[in-house]
């Protein structure tokens, strides 16, 4: 397997294609993963008209992919699979993208689309009443769409019922002569991306096809792994999570006089997520906190553009307001809200983290009575400390069984190291009644 | 660490001040007047030790940056340590000539120690030691809460454990409550996932949608083109039918239009000829009418009566009867005036007798005025105000003494009682167990009554595995399969409906047919096209067959071929006769002919349905063959289903429920110990195996006579309190009254004289006074009103009665004998008539002219009829004698046969064809049989229309069902928020576990902290604390009531205990300060010293010496400094004469 390159999304090159194609200059659309309406993550908002917005914004996406094409007047739109998710039931899901494909079979934008994994898991990704112009391809063998007025060769092949051969890949056929060579492919490559391995291939492996552009899908993080040729992942359409942040979309993709000339990540998202970690070890005190965090919403804000934002702030550091922090969290909590809601209508913080620490204190020579955070530190170590939590959370876990998971991504010893700094806080502070 | 000099180098208002302090010394006293600098020296001493906060209040003086606070001191092991501060973010600490020392030198020192901790642990306030003894005193003795009480640190974390465990239960308990947000949220979640099943819109649902639409568009395009092909059909015969008439008048037109000899004239020219006609004979006749009318007229006006000069006064009268209401109502009114006149009078005189007076005239002349009436009525006022206040303060007076008599004899010697609040605390530690008693009690019978329910509900199941268990985990067929095989068998069930429909339809269709012919055979001798068609055949056969017969056999062809002429001629007849009748019947047999075709394809439908269902049912049972089960039909089996998944449920909630009832009773044994300790705590002791609720009840009682006899002892108190109080009051408010009642004394005479009363007049006299005086102005004032009254009247009533008079001058003598009233009245009739006859008389005159204007009008017209008829007879070419009104009539004719062709020819345009082509069309066809045609056609049309309305609605219904599911039912959203449910369900979760971690994270640290402390604090607070109270109590005891808890008592010199709540307030503060000295000594570092501020302020000399001594003897390594700005405890500490206090000026 040769090295992999790895650039930035947005970048323009030259190279690829070297044979005598019509000189003509058309773009087209490579989009993948829509998943459409599949849902966002919990926002925790009890605004119920922001939680509305959030909720469209799967939808929107597919809107403004599909005005963008328009706009461009795209010679063709690809869809590297993942329309929908796989175990989404809902049959009037397809028919909604059905719908907002319909502008483009108006303006004569004909649509290529591969079935994806989940695709192929989907009962309502069969048989939907797509316009002529959107061509599925076919799982039981590679199949090529050729666009002879364009000299454009589209190789692909989607995912079917059963489990996918070993050597899917592989089965793709050889360039086209004389024809600007596309290969639409749902895969994980080598399967080190977070995501699970399908179709497994090489930079090298795809290389040796001869063709000139890779339309990769099934990676949520948009990137252009190679020029020679194009490699490319234009990442999925919406964010749905804290762990999808940055602006989501498609790739638009210039050609040349038969070349790849530019790959150019533009954004379709209708809300946006951020994950942004604020170290405070230099704040003196929560205003510190804040005026840091004001300045970073400010940019947030700028970056989002006017859509719908949710940002998870992650407070990092080693700093003596640890404890405060952990027992005014909620508190700050609101606080950030409030200031969030200052740089834009639809900012909101969806949860306020903690990853601060206490500073290392050298410890005392011996026990201080009056140290009441060692004495709470050494009450929290206790193992029977340890199983009092997890009787309280086996109380709420008898009532809500979904909350088993949700309650153990901290364990007994962060709850109990928790607790412990929620009352050395409220002692700090003065916060004791 | 001991301070020896504590240097103010430049802090707050202070320059190079220095504080020196004897090493030798145990207690520093330093004295300070207010504002000079006490709290300032305070401060000084923790940013010295831990660093100047980022903003002080103390660099108003100096520059920030050029604070300095220095001190020299030394520490436990002999070493000295002198130190500097400035302000700043690092490297704070310096030396003599300001060179940076390490951050951390001070870190030995003050070990865990924080700035927080030093304030609250080593500073204390007269404040903070008063809330301390009173947290003692809600610790209760309890060694724990003792201990942690005081600590200030411990203290607060008690307090943060109620809190955070108050806040958790708010959120969530075990026991379900709506109104906890952990239950709202579930809640919330709960019906999020159900709308979002009900909005999903699944593939089954869509293929079964789509399913209709295309079996509905089948059925309505094969009735369309049906419909099509009749419809044209039926057009045509319809067309014929239609213009067949119009034909017929078309020729009816043309032959009467040639019978017409008179010249055409123009529709108007008609018109205006019979106009004509018609005004001429109309205006002879209005001509003669006004001729009677003037006649009639004349005759009126001649009998009219006319009186102009009573006319020209008649205004006069008007004017003199409008006033004849106003002066009738004086006449009636003046009697009632003049009596009253009379009586006001009267009253007058009566009342200057009663005042002493001669008559009214002296009456007026000695009225008072206003402000001597009203100086006599406020000092009467006030008068007996203060006679009534004096009266009432000494009843008050007198009930107060009563009172506080009465009291003194009741209440007897002063009584204890003990607060009850940390019992109550105690208490309500166990306020969930009624609750966990009804949960448990609840929940055994209601689950012995589910569970029974469930075997109940299991054992009426069919088919029925097992046991339940099994059923559990037997591998049912999902909801998706089972409603799949459902709409099957619809399928099957609505196509076999279909088909015995169609197959019922079809045989009444031949029965109707059936019926149909034998009505139309019995309506005559039946006969058909095809039976004339045949003999018409054999007629000319015979024909042939008689021409080609040889001379023998010519007679029996003739008679063959007359004997088919006559069959033919009745036949012919026949056909004739009931033309449309029969047609009907060959019409009739031929659709029978079609529904038995109709009824052979049925029934073969009908084999192939009968297959299908087989094999459905095939199908259906291998669906249950993995569970084991013979399954009913899918509609029994959808309902099985549920009841299934219902019965699951509730054995899921039942499990659940017994968890939840094994938890409450372990919750309830858990608690039976603590409450018997409360029980006897309480004063109610509780057998040791006595029932928690029982013990719970009895706690409950016990608490709340407790709480009665501390309302009590202090409803007392604050009785007798309230009782000296109004005694009190009373006395100064006898005394108060008194006075005023003197000075009232003093000014009165001058007011009794104003009223004309002598000076000793008494209060009753003097208001009877007021009284008439006030009645005898009223008085006056009401004969001067009656007086001008009467006479206004009198002068109105002579000036009407000469105005009347005036009107009798015209010799009228027999008027002048009358009351004027009755005069005017009689003259205003007179007028009446007169203006009658003037209106009538200029009537008559209008209307004569009117007539002889329209006379002349009349005669105009009259000659341009007459014009009008001769032009007409002209064109008409009429002969001087021929009448016009005929010639008339038949040119009318003329038009409208004219009109009447043209209209017809019109009509045959609209039908799309000439009159030629329409010929063409209806020539050769049978008219007879048209009808019946039509009928048959129509008939089949109606039938095929209303198939397509059917199907039409049938396909909208279908469409209309598929286009809302590709819409959707918002499913996505649906699901949405069920994902914020869930986020809100884990939030409220995290929120309650962290509190409620936090609440039993504290309570462990409390018992911790005791097991760590207590046995050494305890021991050095003994010490202290009877060295506090001067040998009053020897010390401090811990003992271990009967519920193995530890307590905390006094123990008196000869063994005595006294409990907690036996201490005074007083004693209760010093054994604070001794357990707050005794926690401090027994730390394991560095000693720190202990600043008191203002500590002894509220105590009285001799406890002020006492805690001298205590705070001098604290332990040897422990420097005490108390600053205060009370001179006299400076002098208190110099008078202890002892050699280990030092007092200190500021």
């Amino acid at each position: 397997m040769v090295k992999r390159r790895s650039v930035a999304l947005g970048l323009t090159g030259h190279g690829g294609c070297r044979k005598a194609l019509p000189p003509m200059r058309f773009t087209f659309i490579h989009a993948a993963d829509l998943h459409v309406d599949s849902p966002l993550a919990a926002l925790g908002a009890k605004d119920r008209a922001v939680a509305e917005r959030f909720a469209h914004a799967g939808r929107k996406a597919v809107e403004n992919l599909v005005a963008r094409a328009l706009e461009e007047k795209a010679a063709f739109l690809i869809i590297a699979g993942d329309l929908f998710d796989g175990e989404w039931r809902d049959v009037s899901t397809g028919h909604f993208l059905a719908r907002a494909l319909g502008p483009l079979h108006r303006a004569n934008i004909p649509v290529f689309i591969q079935r994806g994994n989940h695709d192929a898991a989907s009962k309502i990704a069969r048989d939907l009443p797509f316009a002529p112009s959107v061509r599925v391809f076919d799982d039981a063998a590679p199949q090529t769409f050729l666009l002879d007025h364009l000299g454009v060769a589209l190789h692909g092949r989607s995912f079917g019922p059963r489990e996918l051969p070993t050597d899917f890949v592989s089965t793709y056929p050889q360039a086209r002569a004389h024809m600007l060579n596309i290969g639409v492919l749902h895969t994980s490559l080598s399967g080190d991306r977070g995501h699970d391995p399908y179709a497994p291939a090489s930079i090298a492996d795809l290389r040796a096809f001869g063709y000139d552009y890779w339309a990769l899908g099934h990676v949520h993080a948009g990137e252009v792994l190679d020029r020679e040729p194009w490699v490319v992942y234009p990442g999925n359409l919406q964010g749905r999570s804290v762990r999808e942040t940055g602006a989501k979309g498609a790739v638009r993709v210039v050609v040349e006089n038969g070349r790849i000339g530019e790959a150019t990540h533009f954004a379709c998202d209708a809300a946006r997520w951020a994950d942004e970690t604020l170290d405070v070890s230099g704040c003196a005190d929560e205003a510190d906190i804040a005026a840091a965090a004001e300045a970073l919403f400010a940019q947030a804000a700028r970056e989002a553009e006017g859509r719908p934002l949710a940002l998870r702030l992650r407070l990092s550091g080693v700093t003596p307001l640890h404890a405060r922090l952990t027992a005014g969290r909620e508190r700050l909590e609101d606080d950030l809200r409030f200031a969030a809601a200052r740089h834009a209508d639809d900012f909101w913080i969806e949860r306020l983290r903690l990853a601060t620490r206490a500073p290392q204190t050298r410890p005392a020579a011996g026990a201080d009575a009056l140290d009441v955070a060692r004495l709470l530190a050494e009450t929290a170590a206790e193992p029977d400390f340890a199983a009092e939590i997890a009787m309280l959370t086996a109380a709420l876990v008898d009532k809500a069984p979904r909350l088993r998971d949700e309650l153990s991504v901290l364990t007994r010893e962060d709850w109990a190291a928790e607790a412990r700094d929620l009352l050395i806080g409220a002692l700090e502070t003065g916060d004791a009644p | 660490m001991r301070f020896e000099e504590l240097v103010l180098e430049r802090y707050g208002h202070f320059t190079d001040r220095r504080l020196t302090f004897r090493p030798d010394a145990g207690l520093h006293v330093v004295l300070g007047a207010n504002e000079a600098g006490k709290t300032t020296a305070l401060a000084a001493i923790s940013d010295l030790l831990f660093g100047f906060p980022h903003q002080t209040p103390y660099d108003f003086r100096h520059d920030g940056r050029s604070l300095r606070v220095g001190a020299r001191a030394t520490l436990r092991g002999g070493a000295q340590l002198v130190v500097r501060r400035r302000k700043g973010r690092d490297r704070t600490l310096v030396d003599a000539d300001d060179a940076a020392l390490p951050d951390d030198l001070l870190a030995p020192v003050l070990g865990a120690v924080t700035r927080t901790m030093f304030e609250a642990e080593f500073g204390l306030t007269a404040k903070a030691l008063r809330e301390g003894g009173h947290e003692l005193a809600r610790a209760g003795g309890r060694l724990s809460e003792a201990l942690a009480a005081s600590s200030a640190g411990m203290s607060a974390l008690s307090r943060l454990r109620a809190r955070f465990a108050g806040e958790a239960d708010e959120l969530f308990t075990p026991r379900r409550a709506a109104s906890k947000p952990f239950y709202a949220a579930l809640e919330v979640y709960s019906k999020a996932d159900e709308s979002l099943r009900e909005a999903l819109v699944t593939g089954e649902i869509w293929t079964a949608a789509v399913a209709a639409v295309k079996e509905a568009e089948d059925r309505s395009e094969a009735a369309r083109a049906a419909l099509e092909h009749l419809g044209a059909d039926v057009a045509r015969l319809e067309r014929i039918g239609r213009v067949a008439g119009k034909l017929a008048a078309l020729d009816a037109a043309r032959a009467e239009l040639a019978t017409i000899a008179t010249p055409a004239l123009d529709a108007g020219g008609i018109g205006r000829a019979r106009d004509a006609l018609r005004r001429d004979e109309t205006i002879a006749a209005q001509l003669a009418r006004h001729d009677e009318d003037d006649a009639v007229d004349a005759a009126k006006r001649a009998r009219l009566r006319l009186d102009p000069s009573l006319l020209a006064r008649s205004d006069a009268i008007d004017r003199l009867r409008q006033r004849v209401g106003k002066i009738q109502e004086e006449l009636n009114d003046l009697p009632r005036r003049q009596t009253s006149q009379r009586e006001a009078a009267a009253r007058l005189e009566e009342t200057a007798r009663k005042l002493g007076l001669a008559d009214r005239a002296a009456l007026a002349a000695a009225q008072p005025g206003e402000p001597a009436l009203a100086q006599a009525r406020a000092l009467i006022n006030d008068g007996r105000a203060v006679a009534d206040r004096l009266d009432i303060a000494r009843a008050r007076l007198e009930r107060a003494r009563d009172d506080v008599a009465r009291r003194e004899r009741e209440d007897g010697a002063p009584a204890h009682a003990v607060d009850p609040e940390p019992l109550q605390q105690r208490l309500a530690l166990f306020d969930d167990l009624p609750g966990d008693y009804d949960l448990a009690r609840r929940e055994t019978s209601a689950c012995e009554a589910v569970q029974k329910a469930l075997d109940e509900a299991f054992a009426a199941l069919a088919p029925r595995p097992a046991t339940l268990d099994a059923l559990a985990v037997a591998p049912l067929p999902d909801t998706t399969r089972i409603d799949a095989a459902l709409r099957a068998f619809d399928r099957q069930s609505d196509a076999e409906r279909d088909h015995a429909a169609a197959q019922a339809a079809a045989d009444n269709a031949i029965l109707a047919f059936d019926a149909e012919i034998a009505r139309l055979a019995a309506g005559g001798a039946s006969a058909t096209r095809d039976d004339l068609l045949r003999l018409r055949g054999e007629r000319d056969a015979a024909l042939v067959a008689a021409r080609d017969a040889d001379d023998g056999g010519r007679g029996a062809a003739f008679a063959h071929l007359g004997g088919v002429a006559r069959h033919l001629d009745l036949v012919t007849d026949v056909l004739l006769a009931a033309g449309e009748r029969l047609t009907l019947l060959q019409n009739a047999a031929g659709r029978r002919a079609e529904s038995e075709r109709q009824t052979r394809d049925l029934a073969e439908a009908g084999r192939a349905l009968a297959g299908q269902r087989d094999a459905l049912v095939t199908q259906w049972r291998a669906l249950w063959a993995p569970a084991g089960l013979t399954p009913l039909d899918p509609a029994a089996m959808a309902q099985w289903l549920e009841r299934v998944a219902r019965l699951l449920r509730r054995r899921e909630e039942l499990a659940q429920r017994r968890a939840a009832l094994t938890a409450a009773t372990a919750r309830i044994a858990a608690m039976r110990g603590p409450l018997i300790g409360l029980c006897a705590d309480l004063g109610a002791p509780a057998a040791p195996d006595e029932a928690p609720d029982l013990a719970h009840r009895r706690a409950r009682a016990a608490l709340a006579g407790a709480q009665k006899r501390w309302t009590e002892l202090r409803a007392r108190d604050a009785g007798r309190a309230a009782a000296r109080d109004a005694l009190d009051a009373a006395g100064k408010d006898v005394a108060d009254a008194g006075s005023k009642l003197t000075a009232w004394r003093a000014a009165w005479p001058d007011a009794a004289a104003g009223i004309g009363l002598e000076a000793g007049a008494d209060l009753t006299a003097a208001e009877a006074a007021l009284t008439l005086w006030r009645e005898a102005g009223e008085l006056a004032r009401d004969h001067s009103r009656w007086t001008q009254r009467v006479e206004s009247m009198l002068r109105d009533i002579a000036e009407f009665e000469a105005d009347v008079a005036s009107l009798r001058v015209d010799g009228q003598a027999a008027l002048a004998a009358r009351p004027a009233l009755d005069a005017l009245e009689a003259i205003a009739g007179e007028v009446a008539a007169a203006r009658e006859a003037a209106h009538h008389a200029q009537a008559l005159d209008e209307a004569a002219q009117t007539r002889a204007a329209a006379r002349a009008a009349l005669g105009r017209d009259l000659t341009a009829a007459r014009a009008e008829i001769a032009e007409a007879r002209q064109r008409l070419d009429l002969a001087a004698a021929a009448p016009l009104a005929p010639a008339l009539e038949a040119a009318a004719r003329r038009l409208e046969l004219d009109d009447a062709i043209r209209r017809l020819h019109a009509d045959f345009t609209a039908e799309g064809r000439d009159e030629a082509a329409l010929r063409a069309e209806a020539d050769g066809v049978d008219r007879d049989a048209l009808p019946a045609r039509l009928a048959a056609g129509r008939a089949d049309y109606k039938n095929l229309m209303q198939d397509i309305e059917a199907a039409g609605a049938a396909l909208e219904a279908a469409r209309s069902r598929r286009d809302d599911l590709a819409r959707g039912h918002g499913a996505e959203a649906a699901l949405a928020r069920r994902v914020e449910a869930a986020g809100e369900v884990a939030a409220v979760a995290r929120r309650y576990l962290l509190r409620a971690a936090a609440a039993r994270l504290a309570a462990r640290a409390v018992l911790r902290h005791r097991a760590a402390v207590g046995n050494p604090v305890i021991a050095r607070a003994s010490s202290l604390f009877g060295r506090a109270t001067n040998g009053s109590f020897a010390g401090l005891v811990t003992d271990y009531d009967e519920h193995d808890r530890a307590v905390l008592a006094g123990r008196r010199a000869d063994g005595t205990r006294v409990p907690m709540d036996g201490l005074s307030e007083a004693t209760r503060d010093q054994l604070f300060l001794a357990l707050r000295l005794a926690l401090l000594e027994t730390r394991a570092g560095e000693p720190l010293p202990f600043i008191g501020d203002d500590l002894l302020a509220s105590f009285d000399d001799a406890r002020a010496a006492q805690a001298l001594d205590l705070l001098a003897a604290s332990h040897v390594d422990q420097q005490v400094i108390l600053f205060t700005h009370h001179a006299h405890l400076a002098a208190l500490a110099r008078g202890r004469d002892d050699a280990r206090i030092e007092v200190i000026d500021l």
